[in-house]
């Protein structure tokens, strides 16, 4: 093929393909984010709401746990160590069911139904037929919330499931359904209204067609919650579920709420259930259910229905019963009288929703908390916390500027908490320190001191904690003479000024402003909120049974937005639908949120973003899924809120929670849903997925840009606190250059350390958070996959001389590269491993680059790009001499590649001469020769470690004492000691004294090779640098060394 | 008529995509391997070259030497120290110099299982139901930023392998293999690619494993040998020292 032919053949292909390419832009998606993964550092020293459990009655040690808003997790260490293997569905779990025939095959219906204010939704039922690592949906998608699955024992394509069914709205999707195909078809097959779901089933072990289903009518709106009604009733069939008669003999006459029920496996015919009504009581059958009467009514078993609904029997006592709820209380005589678990095993979190029996041993059991799993031994006396699930429920985050930076956020039922973002040895639960009690929300570090942090729990109880002293001081701002009575969100915001470090702001239905930490308040607004009253009467809201825990408070300020550029604009939004707007300091308010459409009236105001690019833009967030509606809303306003033009279009999924956006490329935005978290880079009109190594639907609550790393951190209501370090590549993430065929982003400056070490002694499965990367981060972008040829990233210095080279992955995509800021390792002498000696080791390990700007070269088959990075001192190790030590380094270096060049000449020529000395025929000549090597190899032995054994031998030959300074000293990032350097000068003698004697017997060669000419045999000869060089990485193959062949190669020249 | 055509399209690949089986797909996979070529492996020697993110300019050679369904041995060369690894019929050895560990050790009954389902030169996805293996289509995954049709093979109750298969190329991108071994479950994750064919058949030169800790491993094939003559000697446990 001539040269004229190919270049036509070329431009044919190219004029063909050239158009269908040209049409088809990239657009930004899901995995364009690739390998730039998202870090979760828990916390799990706390955990969150656990909403069931379940274990496999033959191997009891697997076990399944789900969380309300934290996923599925699987554990095969009986709960030693646990892992999530539910990452790409929705992260709230209502019930779990094994097939016990076949333990593998797993049902998860999503959505729990313990259902308070901050229950998250599901998305149907799913199943895995693998032990939890591929999952199936099967259906049930508009249930939002499923509360039991039962399999039939003897039909595993046969099963019930309990749907209470949507929350907020009416809905007909709710009731018991049964499948008879697996999961194919469900049919729903008892049914009582649009209003009234199904909360629990049993079935008969003995008869399987024999079933007791509780049908539940509730309803929570923003501002109350209703739990009973007429459709709330106890059900039995005898046919599969064909029909029904409700079961009233020796229940309330009153109407009921919702009904907890159990069965004694051992005894069938004895059932037990908690009804809610008038007279709520545990009540007992031991007829089958035909007939009832009440046993106990005590406090622990008639608190709360809505919110537990779990009573279990023991597998073979049927009187031995027990009722989780605020605690554990356990009854021996079938509930007709209870006791409480001890708390001897230290303290349980209150609030309990599952409980499983080791059916192996009865002794042995798992509860379910809101803070957590706990194990007991004893059947239930005593309790110990597996303290090691990430499932923590955050409501916000903030962030301070401490090196490294600490996060804060609140969390329901477990407090309010800081961690640090790195920690030695990884982020752990010691690590994170309490910095509130209840249920926490907004937590905001002081700026001005690091020992001062502002927390709260429900309903605005703001505290002022002093963390050198460890008091804290209650500082909420109090109503006054003419005052109405102050209405504080359960979720009540504390924002600081980003411009004025004074100064904090609080809400409730009025705006307060402090500028003493919380000495002194002043309102600065009137009523902020629509002040309806029909939506203030909490008092009297939980239905059948009170529940006024300011949950349902109502008509209140919920978000606090001032702007990054002025001091006196600050947006208010509340739960009642209004945005309210002032642009000097509080002494006049505008209504703004009149003037959006898109967004029904009244929907609560999640958040609100004031741009820090111009005092005219703002964004905002709107959550109107307590009205049943589980719309993503977002806005954006171009004049402070005259008109607003709607952000969020296809693709984004859950209601969202939170907007924020970037601190440097203005149409970079992420937005929280119920979902997960999204990115636009186009200012919101296209939103992606996140799912990089982030669970896909996890709920993210609230967004912090750090202003010093370009971190993302997230706060997520049930998987803790998650970090995207340096988000700094997406700014350069455009629509336009994702069309180049690979392309260079930015990474942040990067500062020179060896690393920041810390000895810690994790057990088994125990949580420990990723750190930040210390080593520098390359990261590029390809258009598609590299399925052939390499990327390769070489680093140069300055002068673009190529330093070192890093291999590259080949995704489609972001692609991240770590380079630990190493260069080449020495050449250094070669010898056996000596156990204990970090001396041995200086041929693997490079000196650390210095400070300064370097260039990375990023290469693949097609495309080159480079970039700058810059490497800075370490901000925790100031004033460090990097340019005197790196003269040290380099000798010392030097020191290790002259041994090994002398080692490898040394051993090269002992293996020649044994060659030789067995072609050799004249006794004379082959004595000498065996001889000769004899005496190389005994001096190699002074030069490098060579005993073999399987002991520490604690041998220390040259290469090691020299090996060992240099060692020591590229080991740290301080200049080497006064004895090092020293030493060092005392190895440089003894380093030139080993290569006078090699000298000494590569002069023996003349006489020697004049020997073995007589003989016609190959003269010998010392390797010269070049060819030890192409030796030194050449496998030690089985047959010969490297070294020889590479010799063999030499001579032949 | 566009119309219809484009009904025509749409309703013919949603036939075609929905017909997708386990058994067609690793049809097609083997057929752009190789297909018959692969009957005639009977001898492998391969030197590989690894470089790692974690240790920056260093290239660690290794080198591996096959008899299909019957031996195998690796040799990993460091800093002057060369670890083996082998497998030969029903035992195995090993020795760990990295450790102080010279001489060479037998190796458990598990450890020789797994390697020895290694020595199967044909790939375990070629003639599975032959080899009693199951498999089973789980549809598609976003791998690498591409879907991939995901295949899952079960090889033991100790041993399963997920394929994830290019749907134009059928070339493995990726595979996930899942051992339990002495009670210890194993999860190693490899990404296929640089696929040359030699001797009628398409092997990957470029196998890539990622470590959220350590970043990414690349070993190259450096040189490949197809039924080269094999001393079966190097497969004999070293006597001790």
């Amino acid at each position: 093929m001539n040269q004229k032919y190919i270049l036509y053949f070329l431009l044919f292909t190219t004029a063909i393909h050239a158009p269908l390419v040209a049409q088809k832009a990239v657009k930004l998606n899901s995995s364009t984010f690739g390998q730039m993964e998202a870090r979760a550092i828990g916390p799990a020293v706390m955990g969150g709401r656990i909403s069931a459990i379940e274990g496999v009655n033959n191997d009891p040690r697997t076990i399944y746990v789900g969380a309300a808003g934290g996923g599925l997790w699987k554990s095969r260490t009986g709960g030693y160590s646990y892992e999530p293997i539910f990452d790409k569905y929705p992260q709230s779990i209502g019930a779990i069911a094994i097939d016990q025939k076949h333990p593998d095959t797993v049902w998860v219906g999503t959505g729990e139904s313990n259902m308070r204010n901050s229950v998250a939704i599901g998305l149907g039922i799913f199943r895995s037929s693998d032990g939890g690592r591929n999952w199936m949906k099967m259906g049930l998608e508009n249930s939002e919330h499923i509360s039991k699955i039962i399999i039939h024992p003897n039909n595993s394509n046969i099963l019930y499931v309990a749907v209470p069914g949507k929350l907020w709205s009416d809905s007909p999707d709710r009731g018991l359904y049964k499948t008879t195909d697996g999961g194919k078809t469900w049919e729903k097959i008892l049914y009582v209204d649009e209003k009234t779901g199904c909360a629990d089933v049993l079935m008969d072990p003995r008869n399987p067609d024999v079933l007791w289903a509780a049908s539940w009518q509730f309803r929570r709106t923003p501002y109350s919650f209703s739990s009973g009604g007429p459709g709330s009733a106890m059900h039995k069939s005898t046919d599969g579920g064909k029909t029904w008669r409700k079961i009233t003999n020796g229940l309330p006459t009153t109407a009921f709420g919702r009904i907890a029920m159990a069965l004694a496996a051992s005894a069938p015919d004895n059932l037990l259930a908690i009804v809610e009504s008038e007279k709520t009581g545990l009540y007992i059958s031991a007829d089958g259910g035909e007939s009832w009467k009440l046993q106990s009514a005590s406090s622990n078993v008639t608190a709360r229905p809505f919110y537990f609904s779990t009573l279990v029997v023991d597998p073979y006592e049927p009187k031995r019963v027990y009722r989780p709820a605020f605690s554990l209380s356990i009854s021996n005589d079938g509930g007709y009288s209870f006791s409480d678990a001890s708390n001897d095993g230290g303290w349980v979190h209150s609030d309990h929703h599952a409980l499983w029996i080791n059916p192996k041993n009865t002794q042995h059991m798992y509860l379910g908390t809101d803070g957590g799993v706990y194990m007991s031994i004893d059947r239930g006396i005593t309790w110990s916390h597996q303290n090691i699930l990430p499932v923590s429920q955050f409501y916000h985050v903030q962030v301070d500027n401490q090196i490294p930076y600490n996060v804060y956020g609140g969390l329901q039922d477990n407090g309010s908490w800081r961690g640090p973002s790195s920690s030695p040895g990884g982020i752990e639960n010691r690590d994170w320190l309490g910095v509130g009690g209840g249920d926490g929300f907004w937590v905001q570090p002081d700026d001005q001191d690091n020992n001062i942090v502002y927390a709260e729990s429900q309903g605005g109880n703001i505290q002022r904690q002093d963390l050198s002293t460890n008091q804290a001081q209650f500082i909420q701002p109090q109503a006054l003479q003419g005052d109405p009575k102050l209405r504080w969100n359960w979720n009540t915001p504390i924002v600081k000024s980003p411009v004025n470090p004074k100064v904090l702001y609080m809400g409730s239905q009025f705006l307060y402003k402090t500028s003493d930490r919380g000495f002194s308040w002043t309102s600065i607004s009137p009523d902020l909120t629509t002040n309806d009253t029909i939506k203030q009467k909490q008092a009297a809201s939980g239905g059948l049974t009170v529940d006024n825990t300011s949950a349902e408070n109502h008509c209140t300020i919920f978000t606090i937005a001032p702007s990054p550029l002025d001091e006196n604009l600050l947006f208010v939004g509340t739960d009642d639908g209004n945005i309210q707007i002032t642009r000097d300091g509080g002494k006049t308010w505008d209504l703004i949120s009149k003037n959006i459409t898109g967004v029904p009236a009244g929907t609560w105001v999640s958040s609100i973003e004031p741009s820090r690019f111009s005092k005219n833009v703002v964004y905002a967030t709107f959550d109107n899924h307590a009205y049943g509606d589980m719309k993503s809303y977002a806005a954006r306003s171009d004049d402070q809120g005259k008109t607003w033009t709607m952000l969020t279009g296809e693709g984004v999924q859950g209601y969202a929670h939170v907007i924020r956006e970037d601190r440097v490329a203005a149409n970079l935005l992420f937005l929280g849903t119920e979902f997960g978290l999204y990115i636009s880079n186009d200012g919101g009109k296209l939103w992606v997925l996140f799912k990089a190594n982030l669970p896909e639907y996890v709920a993210v609550r609230d967004i912090v840009v750090h202003p010093r790393t370009n971190d993302l951190v997230l706060a997520t209501h049930g998987r803790g606190v998650y970090i995207i370090d340096d988000i700094s590549p997406l700014r350069l993430l455009t629509p336009e250059l994702l069309q180049k065929d690979a392309a260079m982003l930015l990474t942040r400056p990067v500062a020179v350390t060896t690393g920041h070490y810390g000895q810690a002694f994790p057990n088994t499965g125990s949580y420990v958070g990723m750190n930040a990367p210390e080593e520098a981060r390359v990261v590029y972008y390809l258009k598609d996959r590299i399925s052939t040829g390499d990327v390769n990233l070489e680093v140069l210095d300055e002068k673009g001389n190529l330093l070192v080279t890093i291999p590259g992955t080949k995704r489609k995509g972001i692609n991240v590269a770590r380079w630990d800021l190493r260069l080449k390792p020495p050449k250094a002498a070669k010898g056996v491993m000596v156990q204990g000696e970090f001396g041995v080791f200086a041929g693997a390990i490079g000196p650390m680059a210095a400070p300064g700007k370097y260039t990375i070269r990023m290469k693949t088959p097609t495309a080159t790009d480079e970039r700058v990075l810059e490497l800075i001192p370490d901000p925790l190790a100031p004033n460090l001499d990097y340019a005197q030590r790196k003269e040290k380094v380099q000798t010392m270096f030097g020191m290790v590649e002259e041994l090994g060049f002398l080692e490898g000449r040394v051993k090269a020529l002992r293996d020649s001469t044994s060659q030789r000395a067995a072609l050799v025929k004249n006794l004379k000549t082959k004595t000498k020769l065996i001889k000769y090597a004899e005496q190389l190899d005994a001096f190699r032995r002074t030069l490098t470690e060579t005993i073999e054994s399987k002991g520490i031998t604690g041998e220390e030959q040259l290469r090691a004492r020299v090996g060992r300074i240099y060692v020591t000293t590229v080991f740290t990032d301080q200049p080497p000691t006064e004895s090092t350097l020293k030493r060092m000068v005392f190895l440089q003698g003894e380093i030139e004294r080993a290569k006078a004697s090699g000298e000494g017997f590569f002069a023996q060669l003349i006489a020697l090779n004049s020997d073995l000419k007589k003989e016609k045999i190959a003269p010998l000869a010392v390797l010269d640098k070049e060819a030890f060089l192409k030796a030194y990485d050449a496998p030690a193959s089985m047959s010969k060394s490297g070294i020889m062949e590479a010799l063999e190669g030499m001579e032949e020249e | 008529m566009k119309k219809i055509i484009l009904g025509i399209c749409l309703l013919f690949s949603a036939l075609v995509s929905h017909a997708q089986t386990a058994d067609e797909i690793i049809a097609k996979h083997v057929a752009a391997t190789g297909g018959s070529a692969w009957d005639k492996l009977k001898t492998i020697k391969m030197d590989m070259s690894m470089t790692s993110q974690a240790a920056p300019g260093m290239a660690i050679p290794m080198n591996m030497t096959v008899v299909h369904k019957k031996a195998m041995r690796m040799d990993v060369s460091l800093m002057g120290m060369t670890q083996s690894s082998c497998v030969n019929g029903d035992k195995g050895w090993a020795n760990n110099p990295f450790a102080g560990q010279m001489d060479a050790e037998p190796l458990t009954a598990d450890q020789v299982k797994e390697l020895k389902e290694q020595t199967d030169l044909a790939g375990h996805l070629n003639g599975y139901k032959e080899k009693g293996y199951t498999a089973e289509y789980l549809g598609k995954e976003d791998v690498e930023g591409t879907d991939l049709h995901k295949i899952k093979l079960t090889l033991s109750p100790t041993h399963t392998q997920y394929s994830l298969i290019d749907p134009e190329s059928f070339m493995e991108v990726k595979q996930i293999s899942v051992v339990t071994v002495d009670g210890k479950e194993v999860t190693s994750e490899s990404i296929m690619s640089d696929y040359k064919t030699i001797e009628g058949i398409t092997m990957p030169y470029t196998i890539e494993q990622n470590n959220p800790m350590m970043g990414a491993t690349v070993m190259k094939v450096t040189k490949l040998e197809i039924n080269p003559s094999v001393d079966e000697k190097i497969f004999e446990m070293p006597a001790k020292k």
